[in-house]
């Protein structure tokens, strides 16, 4: 029988060196990412006082969470947001990046104009929209002009989880336009021209040559913007405070109110395992189902 | 020096590094208090020259201690407290309200005051007052400040429609159509899940002869008869429109609600003095009495300061509260906040504002919540299925049957 050596590979003296300069970087991130985390995780087998008291109660706080309506009205709003503002925030950023795709007078203020939102105060953006949204706002004018009712979109059950997720889509989709318009460039022209002499219309052109270039984008864009959704949480506090009733009260929502207003910080970490858990399994199925071709 | 040994090195120097610059933050707490307290005297130049006097009127008599008062903003105050006391960064003693002190008692941060406080202080509180930050037979924040919510009612208003303040429920739907023909709602209700519910529906329900929470407070007491009497009584006012909807979700700003505007006759859930703030002055406001349905009762609000068990210095504490709680700082403070006292012997702060002095009668008529440490897990039931019912999506016993369903468990610890 024969046996073969392998060498141990030995870092260089400027892998050492590469170790260093990550080294700070990666214990930040142990210190204040995943140790937070793994706190996180501990507290929700736990109660846990702001005096620092630790009881362990098991499974106790998830089989709360199971015997709870709260949370599972805060799950289904959480999901309904993110299925109506995850689609809606990919199919503008699409659209609105190809439009300013090509080079044209004011392009590069455009795109400068809708990257705005992004980088514009939750707070201050949720202040404002209370106001459009409301019955003497011009989102009700607007709806009034083409024969709707005059009704503020914040006090119905029905209408407030649409409009602030309508507030997510604008607060988002200027991040989407920057990334659909990076790999827009990257497609080569000739493709399109090509495509173009064989009498191939801008639908066809769009679907057969233009989307399938920007998967691995829109996969990317799917799953940050999901991430994103789930963890929406400022708009809601300004604008509904998770009401009316319980119509806009998310999972984020929820584990806020149960730390810091009920003191409940074991069942809240119970909640953000949850969030954690679904996160993942989220990106799962979306990696399988999108991102087996990107 | 080789790799591995050259990391080690580096370590060792930002380990070094760090343990000189944290070394560099300590300092002795002895003879220092640190206070937190929030913008309750609404004009900041007035609370700065508040606290420099306060201060300097304290370290006359006790020069050898230092006082940190420290205004932070109300909003997120539960949060930014919560989180300062976990880091072991918090204050000694900080401004608490009745809702605020069953949460903080049942996470064994707060000391009794009986341990700060002189026995005279004390016994010289009124009852209410001291009753509301009690938990255990304890009293767990020394109160400072009182108001009573009693009706503020615009005398344009009451005179432009021809109807006189109401004092009983029965008034208040007597006098609503007459308002409403006029242009005016009869009163408003603050629906929105940020309104305080002791300022809405507490106490409509204390009003009927109910209360939120048992006699040993394990138990919801408010799917009562009473609860469904005084949710039918809202019900109806909003039904009816003598209340403005859109307060049911939305929350307004003082300056910009319905009152304000003058477009409502009288308010229960704000004091006559920040009506008046409101409106520009209190010159049209007439002072009504709290309403009546089976007994007169107004929300009145407490507030005072809790010392936590972390306190460095107990003895400084002792005597920097026991000064804030003299009479002669008691009179100083509510006089320029525009509140009133909560010791018996600290009264007629306002002998030439008849407003205030109106409304300083109702003191003892009000009761300043139910102290119980789930309050706050209980309102976050119950806020959502009140505003259900108001907005036409429950019944009132529907209502209440879920939320005595919901809170069972929690009560029951």
């Amino acid at each position: 029988m024969t046996t073969v050596d392998t060498p141990r590979r030995r870092l260089s003296k400027g892998g050492w060196i590469g170790l260093a300069f990550v080294l700070p970087v990666f214990l930040l991130f142990l210190a204040f990412r995943f140790g937070p985390a793994l706190g996180g995780v501990l507290l929700s087998f736990a109660n846990y006082t702001v005096g620092g008291n630790i009881e362990w109660k098991g499974l106790l706080n998830y089989q709360r969470l199971v015997a709870d309506p709260g949370f599972w009205n805060a799950l289904r709003v959480t999901l309904v947001y993110a299925l109506i503002s995850v689609p809606l925030t990919i199919i503008a950023a699409t659209g609105l990046a190809l439009l300013t795709r090509r080079a044209f007078r004011g392009a590069r203020l455009y795109r400068s104009v809708f990257f705005l939102p992004v980088v514009t105060s939750l707070i201050l953006a949720g202040v404002v929209f209370t106001w459009i949204f409301s019955a003497e706002g011009p989102w009700s004018a607007m709806l009034e002009s083409v024969g709707f009712p005059v009704t503020n979109w914040l006090e119905s059950t029905t209408f407030a989880l649409p409009a602030v997720a309508l507030v997510g889509v604008w607060t988002r989709f200027g991040y989407g336009v920057l990334i659909i318009l990076a790999k827009l460039q990257e497609i080569p022209r000739d493709l399109e021209e090509a495509a173009l002499m064989d009498g191939a219309g801008p639908w066809q052109r769009f679907r057969r040559i233009v989307l399938p270039e920007l998967r691995p984008a829109v996969f990317f864009l799917i799953v940050i913007e999901t991430t994103f959704s789930f963890q929406a949480f400022d708009t809601i506090y300004v604008m509904t405070s998770g009401g009316p009733v319980d119509a806009t009260d998310t999972l984020v929502f929820s584990l806020y109110r149960e730390s810091f207003a009920n003191f409940d910080f074991g069942y809240a970490g119970a909640i953000g395992v949850v969030l954690f858990v679904l996160t993942l399994i989220v990106a799962l199925i979306q990696r399988i189902v999108f991102g087996k071709e990107s | 020096m080789t790799g591995p040994r050259k990391l080690v090195a580096a370590l060792a120097v930002v380990l070094l590094g760090s343990t000189l610059l944290t070394g560099c933050g300590t300092e002795d707490r002895r003879n220092t208090v640190t206070m937190w307290t929030y913008p309750i005297i609404t004009d900041p130049e007035a609370d700065r020259a508040f606290w420099a006097r306060t201060v300097d009127g304290f370290r006359e008599r006790h020069p050898e201690i230092t006082v940190n008062v420290i205004s932070r903003p109300w909003d997120d105050r539960d949060a930014s407290l919560t989180m300062a006391l976990m880091a072991g960064k918090g204050p000694d003693l900080a401004y608490l309200i009745p809702d605020q002190v069953g949460r903080y008692y049942d996470q064994d941060l707060l000391s009794p005051i009986e341990d700060y406080l002189p026995r005279q202080t004390l016994a010289d509180y009124r009852d209410n007052a001291l009753g509301a930050v009690t938990m255990d037979g304890k009293p767990y924040v020394a109160p400072i400040l009182m108001a009573a919510l009693a009706g503020s009612c615009d005398t344009r208003v009451l005179a432009d429609a021809g109807v006189e303040p109401p004092r009983t429920w029965e008034d208040l739907l007597a006098i609503a159509p007459e308002l409403q023909r006029a242009g005016y709602y009869a009163t408003t209700y603050q629906g929105d899940l940020n309104a305080s519910l002791n300022m809405n529906f507490y106490q409509f329900l204390w009003q009927a002869g109910g209360r939120v929470f048992s006699e040993d407070g394990h138990s919801l007491a408010v799917n009562s008869p009473e609860g469904v009497h005084a949710l039918r009584f809202l019900k109806t006012l909003v039904d009816k429109g003598y209340v403005q909807r859109s307060a049911l979700t939305q929350s307004y700003q003082p300056d910009q609600s319905p009152m304000a505007r003058g477009e409502v006759a009288c308010v229960y859930n704000q004091a006559p003095l920040d009506v008046g703030n409101a409106m520009g002055g209190t010159e049209h406001i007439r002072v009504a009495p709290p309403l009546t349905e089976r007994i007169q009762a107004a929300y009145g609000v407490v507030g005072g300061y809790g010392v936590f068990q972390d306190a460095r210095d107990p003895g400084a504490v002792r005597a920097w509260l026991s000064y804030l709680t003299s009479t002669e700082v008691m009179s100083d403070y509510n006089r320029t906040a525009g509140y009133f006292s909560p010791r018996e012997s600290v009264t007629d702060l306002y002998p030439d504002d008849p407003v205030m002095s109106e409304a300083e009668k109702y003191l003892d008529r009000t009761i300043p919540g139910e102290p119980n440490p789930r309050f706050q897990e209980v309102v976050h039931i119950l806020a959502p299925l009140v505003q259900a019912v108001l907005l036409g999506q429950r019944s009132p016993e529907d209502a209440l049957a879920e939320a005595e369903e919901q809170a069972e468990p929690i009560l029951r610890g």
